[in-house]
């Protein structure tokens, strides 16, 4: 198995998205393979950074919103008058 | 504009089937925000992207087919919007690490600026060392946002095997990106350690 092949799957192979058959051929060749090795370790790096920003909080409750008025000032707006959002 | 009956406006019902406006707004605000936020990475601009939102799906709530998600369907509008003000404004404005949010917990001063400096590292390279908008797009939809591969090509009108080859794309810029410079090696449990010396 050539390590390009190996790397182009490495995403689906984190994701357990690929063939058991596939999984294992690839595992079999982590073993073997420094490079693709740092590789997927550098691929789970990259993942797990993503997802490590936090969500903010609301800065409002959106619900409250009075969206009836919002759209007709918009419809306003578009008329030509002047209306703004918030 | 969706046209609301009397006793529906009372109600604040929208249709039989759905629930009401305020429920759907409630249920799915957190969402779209954060959607809003990780796209454009400024807090003002993610409230004014949800607020814009939600006039919108209000004001088209009656052409909202139920095939697909509500949330599918509130993504699809908030990424459009993020993308028409995004075009209306400067490729390289930057984000200022001032207008970073940090939600933790810990009330450690110090773990809060670290976090605060390796969350603006991450929306830094979303914005800037992406070849390509369209991968960033993906890459907060599906890795930041959870959505599914066929929630995102719903979202996005492109085939599932496209936003596959789109997100494959997408992380291993952004893993190409750290490698080259040198902040793979330093990111230990997920918190920057470079200081700021690795100019992202």
């Amino acid at each position: 198995m050539k390590c390009e092949y190996v790397q182009r799957r490495l995403f689906l192979y984190l994701g357990k998205e690929l063939e058991p058959f596939l999984s294992k051929r690839i595992e079999r060749h982590l073993k073997e393979c420094p490079i693709c090795r740092n590789e997927l370790n550098a691929l789970i790096k990259t993942v797990k950074l993503i997802n490590s920003i936090s969500a903010p909080p609301l800065p409002r409750d959106y619900s409250k919103l009075d969206y009836r008025l919002m759209a007709l000032a918009r419809s306003k707006g578009k008329d030509g008058n002047t209306a703004t959002l918030k | 504009m969706i046209q609301l009956k009397p006793q529906e406006q009372e109600k604040g019902k929208v249709s039989r089937s759905l629930p009401s406006w305020e429920e759907i707004v409630r249920e799915h605000q957190q969402k779209i925000y954060n959607l809003a936020y990780y796209l454009c990475g400024n807090s003002h601009e993610a409230d004014d992207i949800t607020q814009e939102t939600f006039l919108k799906a209000f004001e088209n709530l009656e052409g909202f087919r139920q095939e697909a998600g509500l949330r599918t369907w509130l993504s699809r509008i908030a990424t459009n919007t993020y993308l028409g003000r995004k075009r209306k404004k400067s490729r390289h404005e930057s984000i200022s690490l001032g207008e970073t949010t940090v939600w933790d917990h810990s009330g450690n001063p110090e773990r809060i600026i670290i976090r605060r400096e390796m969350q603006w590292c991450i929306l830094h390279v979303l914005e800037h060392h992406l070849p390509r908008q369209e991968y960033k797009v993906v890459l907060v939809l599906y890795d930041l946002n959870g959505l599914s591969y066929g929630e995102i090509s719903e979202v996005l009108g492109i085939s599932v095997s496209a936003v596959k080859s789109r997100l494959y794309r997408a992380r291993q810029s952004f893993k190409n990106h750290l490698v080259k410079s040198g902040c793979i090696d330093l990111v230990k449990d997920y918190t920057c350690y470079c200081e700021g010396a690795n100019k992202v």
